[in-house]
């Protein structure tokens, strides 16, 4: 049981329950919220892929003689992955305020009903 | 040489900059030019294919390079040639203002670094940012319904690429690498097929999403058909944007190949998207959402082209990306100038257009003799290579069905050229500029179709017997079938009360995710038989 709290499989879960909220809720806020819960998850996978105890992270000189260094690659994609996702966030909650001015409602559904009214 | 990839992806971002900032006409005239001058690249790299530019001094897996090859050369002159049109076309607008052109500009830049680009994380990036630019787009003019349609576009689009990363994110877990050439490498040296279905069944989901698949394109009528953004958005979107997910599925496909097969499931799919998208297209009256529908149809026959047996399928559906994407926009701009001079976005509320505007019907002719197609006319010489020597009788059968779906879908048109006038309409000239970018367009849809094996010759060097006097000879066969699809359109489609049913059908957010779901499990079901 221990092994598998492990932050592929935790990652895994957590990428899931955000689909849930996508498909469960109704509030366009936290359909927001549960995107952005999709984004950590995936952060915490690329981190935890190759990630072992004993690795010494690659800075500085002389990597050569060390034995065991930590990819570096996650991390510069992870720091991508997150700023994208923070700005998908800031878009995604503008656009939200600009609509809840609009149609004056947080549920994508009462959205939808009103939309459907003006075709 | 590097420069001119350098130069296809920041030149357009840096000349909208430029406009942004100086704000002088000046500067449209420039972006113009700059925008000829990346179809003549384009064209130029047709005759040295498979170039590869490094980005950085050290080499793969660990470095990063764009790649331009037959394949993603022809989407980069797709996106050039329609880019230049539709500047052309809209360039003495009045929503062209530097915003905009800014925006648009961007757009391209982001979208030519996708074709570009040789491995799935920078392919990522762009497409987020690019995505992002389309929502803003496609909410330029900020009225109601385009707050709504804006919003379930960049929704619906991040889930997808949420589930794309995840999809690079286990992939580079399993390999270890992320350019396309080294991940086939690794993918093939794999003995257990299975680590790679999770990691597959996330890619293709968030990819198909992005192309707009059955069950999975209800985002793309609200966004392509959308009443506030300028018609050549919508252009943009259905011409070269839902051909991104095309051109990554292809890329997909090949990096998971052999391992991984789903021609199958491709063929399947491709048939039921076709055939949805030319139902509701049909039961629709709204001239952008027929147009948006249809974009969902031919989806679907570029898929069966990707799914097909034999490779000339697969140039075909390569061939049908190119020419959907210039007919469609063309159609796209014409309903534009259409909407604008009848007050009305409602088909049947348009008519007499033959009396009112001569170059315009001709103009609209040519673009649907190009979707329906007719022999000499792009669509025509496409859809013949995604059908080239078919035995099985009922994919025959379901291709034929889906051409006269779309010839149905399109009668509407010819009523709008051929139906008298009841009242008079102020219907003004069309500009001169606008008509250039219009009949730049018509000549691309009547050469790539008249000329077809040379340029299919040209680009992947397939020669093909398929003479003007084979063409010829497709033609009365054409006729007949339109005259029956005609006939089927008035005494049985016409005014059936099941249209008015399936015009009122639509998914709802939570409905749209839970399609997405579904997709997914089933895909990582299929894999795991």
């Amino acid at each position: 049981m221990k092994d598998l709290i492990n932050g592929e499989t935790v990652s895994i879960c957590l990428f899931f329950i955000g689909v849930y909220g996508l498909c469960a809720r109704r509030n366009i806020l936290k359909t927001i919220i549960s995107m952005s819960i999709m984004q950590a998850a995936i952060v915490l996978y690329f981190l935890s892929s190759n990630y072992e105890s004993t690795a010494v992270p690659p800075i500085g000189k002389n990597l050569a003689s060390l034995e065991r260094v930590a990819d570096p690659l996650p991390q510069a994609l992870t720091i991508t992955a997150v700023v994208i996702g923070v700005s998908v966030t800031a878009v995604c909650l503008t656009m939200f305020v600009s609509m809840f001015h609009k149609y004056g409602t947080t549920n994508w559904n009462k959205v939808k009903k009103k939309r459907s009214e003006i075709d | 040489m590097t420069l001119l990839l350098y130069y296809l992806v920041l030149a357009p971002i840096t000349v909208g900059l430029t406009q942004y900032i100086f704000n002088r006409p000046f500067f449209k005239y420039m972006g113009l030019l700059f925008q000829f001058s990346f179809i003549v690249i384009a064209i130029y790299f047709f005759s040295i294919p498979n170039q590869l530019f490094p980005l950085v001094g050290t080499p793969l897996p660990t470095g990063m390079i764009l790649k331009v090859d037959a394949t993603s050369n022809l989407f980069l002159f797709l996106s050039s040639v329609l880019f230049f049109s539709l500047t052309l076309f809209s360039n003495q607008k009045k929503y062209m203002n530097k915003l905009f052109l800014f925006l648009f500009m961007s757009l391209q830049g982001l979208i030519n670094g996708v074709f570009l680009s040789y491995d799935l994380f920078n392919a990522y990036v762009l497409i987020e940012v690019a995505t992002i630019t389309v929502s803003i787009l496609i909410m330029y003019k900020k009225d109601k319904q385009s707050m709504y349609d804006g919003m379930i576009y960049l929704t619906i689009n991040m889930i997808a690429m949420a589930f794309f990363l995840f999809g690079i994110a286990v992939l580079y877990k399993t390999t270890g690498v992320l350019d396309f050439g080294s991940l086939r490498s690794a993918i093939q040296n794999i003995e257990d097929t299975k680590r790679l279905n999770l990691s597959f069944a996330l890619l293709f989901t968030g990819v198909s999403i992005k192309a707009a698949v059955l069950p999975l394109f209800s985002w793309l009528p609200k966004a392509h058909g959308t009443a506030s953004a300028p018609s050549i958005v919508s252009a943009v979107l259905s011409g070269v944007f839902v051909k991104i997910g095309i051109y990554l599925l292809i890329r997909i496909q090949w990096m998971y190949m052999p391992m991984i097969d789903i021609q199958p499931l491709v063929l399947a799919i491709g048939y039921l998207t076709a055939i949805a998208g030319f139902i509701f297209a049909i039961s629709h009256s709204d001239i952008k959402l027929i147009l948006a529908y249809h974009t969902v149809s031919q989806i679907g026959l570029i898929l069966i082209g990707i799914g097909g047996s034999m490779e000339i399928h697969h140039f075909g559906a390569l061939y049908h990306v190119l020419s959907h994407g210039i007919f469609k926009s063309l159609l796209f701009i014409i309903a534009g100038v259409l909407i604008y001079r009848y007050g009305t976005r409602k088909i049947t509320d348009m008519k007499g257009l033959w009396q009112l505007s001569k170059p315009l019907s001709i103009l609209l002719v040519i673009a649907v003799f190009s979707i329906t197609g007719a022999p000499f006319f792009s669509g025509g010489f496409s859809k013949y290579l995604i059908g080239y020597r078919l035995d099985d009788p009922l994919q025959k059968g379901l291709l034929m069905l889906i051409n006269w779906g779309t010839m149905i879908s399109f009668i509407k048109f010819f009523y709008v050229i051929i139906k008298p006038l009841e009242h008079s309409v102020d219907f003004f000239s069309v500009r001169k500029s606008e008509f250039t970018g219009m009949w730049l367009l018509a000549a691309f849809c009547i050469g790539l179709g008249t000329f077809g094996p040379l340029v299919l010759d040209h680009i992947f060097h397939v020669q093909l017997d398929y003479s003007f006097v084979d063409q010829l000879t497709k033609l009365p066969a054409y006729l007949i079938n339109y005259l029956g699809c005609y006939l089927v359109y008035v005494y049985i489609i016409k005014d059936n009360f099941l249209l008015k049913y399936i015009r009122r059908l639509e998914l709802s957010f939570n409905s749209i995710n839970l399609a997405i779901v579904t997709f997914f499990i089933f895909s990582l079901v299929y894999l795991n038989q």
